[in-house]
């Protein structure tokens, strides 16, 4: 309890720290040829994938990748990453981009998650809940990008609270979290790319079950909520938590009003595995079970000056053919 | 000048590649060079142990036949390079290095003919400039300043969006002053991060590195900004920008034409001890001997096998 200072009484909003785009040059190389050679003029809404990782080491920010692989179907998704379901709007031109409804698109994408919440497609496949929305124009004369993300998260009606923040291994003896580490391989194993799952306490150990096993848990006011957390900071947790809170808050909230969530850190660094540093929070969850609407929905990416606006990239350098020439004579 | 030697050598090494046979006896402990089932082998190792790497597809249409076709090349992504190589190196010891040259494994110098002065005042430059005072090697990338980028997006910044209003939104922009303040460590470090790639190379019958780096916002960096997490004695020698194998884009890369000899060695050596280096840990051990080449970017191998 040491790097939390926060006892009980002193409960605070959780605040989630915003997940990061990563895009790779790859990914430019294929949305150009993708355009040039499928969509051309067609700037409907086409479904990408993205990826995050809960293994990055410390002061790395949160991040969803997307590379040259982000167009392919089936999602291919790496090992021990989790899949993002995208939805990329390609416009045609600079004024397109700039005047569509952007508050508009993001509800759309805020209801898909809200709708598979309440129908409970996404207790039988949670990574619905991770989504994103990429906005692109794309200047193939110049090879200029500018494109703007966002991460959907749907709000809570009232604050949740936190009431302490642990590290996995100042809750449970190193036998537990042995006992959680082999009891997520087993089921991640069957699921590949395994977000967000349940932990409870059998027999002193600690196991795990997808969130489609909820009704068979005995005890259901002692599970706590697992999330594969690509949060590095000490104090607070990623951005997937919200969406997952949001399902816990609609169809459990009469049983986890207060409970617990496992951030799930998993690194291996030089051949040694560790999950110690995965936090586990103590919250107050306001209930959204009478809510009949989608909730209010936040996301958008702020670009390097921490503005809300798009951001730009400039791969002359690296994709302009005459440049290439120029450059290797 | 000596680019064109380069291109004109490496399109020359294309065809040699193209003609070279598919190695297919083992000759790992010979030769120091690996067939496409070892490097298969040798990389589900390594995949197996530092979970950071994976094997990738890349794009089909340069898929190698050698190779199953989802197993093409290993990736690591986002490995984090706090600081320049130059600022590591202190000036003696650069000096020392270069002196040393022939000695250091014998790595083939690919820029032979440069010009050294001209070399040393712009290393000396670059270390000088800060990222935002353009300088003289960036001109010829032509990129547009930062800042004025940033402006130029700003005209399209939108207001009224929710995340204004949004108090459960942790800003870490101020989390890093906050923490920078109190000495703590757990804020975001603005830090540059690099993927590195590592390809089967058909013509040296060795593994290849691969790196493409991005700053503190994730924009591409230039050649000459990667060139500075490069160890000064391999910049423009072993190092050199070339077309990527499985990509459709062009990457830094560690030259191979060495890595067989420094193999061999390590094999004889290892034999010396009576000991006996399975083809299996080939990765884990390429992965060491190319730090030297990239000392400041904090890639993972692990240190913990048995010869």
């Amino acid at each position: 309890m040491a790097t939390s200072g926060q006892s009980a009484s002193q409960a605070k909003q959780l605040q989630f720290a915003p997940m990061n785009s990563a895009l790779d040059v790859g990914f430019w190389h294929r949305l150009s040829r993708k355009k040039l050679e499928e969509y051309k003029l067609d700037d409907s809404p086409k479904p990408i994938n993205g990826y995050y990782y809960n293994g990055d080491p410390d002061g790395l920010p949160s991040r969803t990748s997307l590379d040259f692989n982000s167009f392919d179907e089936p999602i291919q998704c790496p090992p021990h990453c989790f899949p993002s379901h995208g939805t990329l709007l390609n416009f045609n031109t600079m004024d397109a981009f700039k005047s569509c409804d952007k508050k508009a698109e993001l509800e759309k994408i805020a209801a898909l998650i809200w709708t598979d919440i309440t129908s409970g497609a996404a207790l039988k496949d949670p990574s619905l809940l991770s989504r994103f929305l990429l906005l692109t124009f794309a200047d193939l004369k110049k090879y200029h990008f500018v494109f703007w993300f966002a991460f959907p998260a749907l709000c809570s009606i009232d604050s949740i609270n936190v009431s302490k923040t642990q590290h996995l291994n100042q809750c449970f003896s190193e036998e537990q979290i042995q006992s959680l580490q082999e009891s997520y391989d087993a089921i991640a194993d069957q699921r590949k790319g395994l977000a967000y799952f349940l932990v409870q306490k059998q027999d002193d150990l600690l196991v795990v079950f997808p969130l489609s096993d909820w009704d068979l848990l005995p005890d259901k006011t002692q599970v706590m909520l697992g999330f594969c957390d690509p949060c590095t900071l000490d104090q607070y947790p990623g951005w997937p938590l919200r969406n997952f809170l949001a399902l816990a808050a609609y169809h459990w909230s009469d049983e986890l009003q207060n409970v617990q969530v496992l951030c799930l850190r998993d690194r291996t660094r030089e051949g040694v595995r560790t999950t110690d540093h995965s936090l586990v929070l103590d919250i107050h969850l306001p209930s959204m079970k009478e809510l009949h609407e989608c909730p209010k929905c936040v996301g958008w990416e702020k670009n390097q000056k921490n503005k809300m606006a798009p951001r730009k990239v400039d791969l002359s350098a690296s994709m302009d053919p005459t440049r290439l020439a120029e450059s290797s004579v | 000048m000596q680019s064109l030697v380069n291109s004109v050598k490496g399109t020359a090494l294309n065809v040699a590649e193209f003609l070279t046979p598919v190695l297919k006896e083992s000759k790992f402990r010979e030769t120091g060079v690996i067939t496409p089932e070892e490097f298969l082998c040798a990389g589900d190792h390594m995949v197996h142990h530092c979970p950071t790497w994976q094997w990738t597809a890349g794009d089909p249409s340069k898929s190698k036949p050698y190779l199953p076709k989802d197993k093409q090349y290993l990736v690591t992504k986002n490995v984090p390079c706090h600081k320049r190589c130059k600022q590591m190196e202190y000036q003696e010891e650069n000096e020392a290095i270069i002196d040393e040259e022939d000695g250091d494994g014998g790595w083939v110098d690919t820029h032979h003919y440069a010009d050294q002065s001209a070399a040393q005042t712009e290393t000396t430059e670059m270390t000088g400039a800060k990222e935002k005072e353009p300088t003289k090697t960036t001109d010829a990338d032509d990129d547009e300043d930062d800042d004025e980028e940033a402006e130029d997006m700003e005209a399209y910044e939108e207001s009224g969006m929710l995340e204004a209003e949004d108090s459960a939104v942790l800003d870490t922009t101020k989390l890093q002053k906050e923490e920078g303040a109190s000495g703590g460590d757990s804020g975001i470090l603005q830090t540059r991060t690099y993927d590195l790639n590592i390809t089967y190379d058909k013509y040296y019958q060795t593994p290849r590195l691969w790196l493409y780096g991005y700053d503190e916002n994730r924009k591409p960096l230039t050649v000459e900004q990667m060139y500075e997490d490069i160890s000064q004695d391999h910049v423009k020698k072993t190092v050199t920008v070339e077309s990527h194998p499985n990509l459709p884009q062009t990457m830094c890369s560690v030259h191979p034409c060495r890595h067989a000899d420094v193999m061999k060695k390590i094999i004889h050596t290892v034999a010396d001890g009576g000991g006996e280096l399975g083809v299996h840990l080939y990765l884990l051990i390429f992965l060491k001997f190319v730090q030297a080449v990239i000392p400041t970017i904090e890639y993972d191998y692990t240190r913990q096998f048995t010869m």
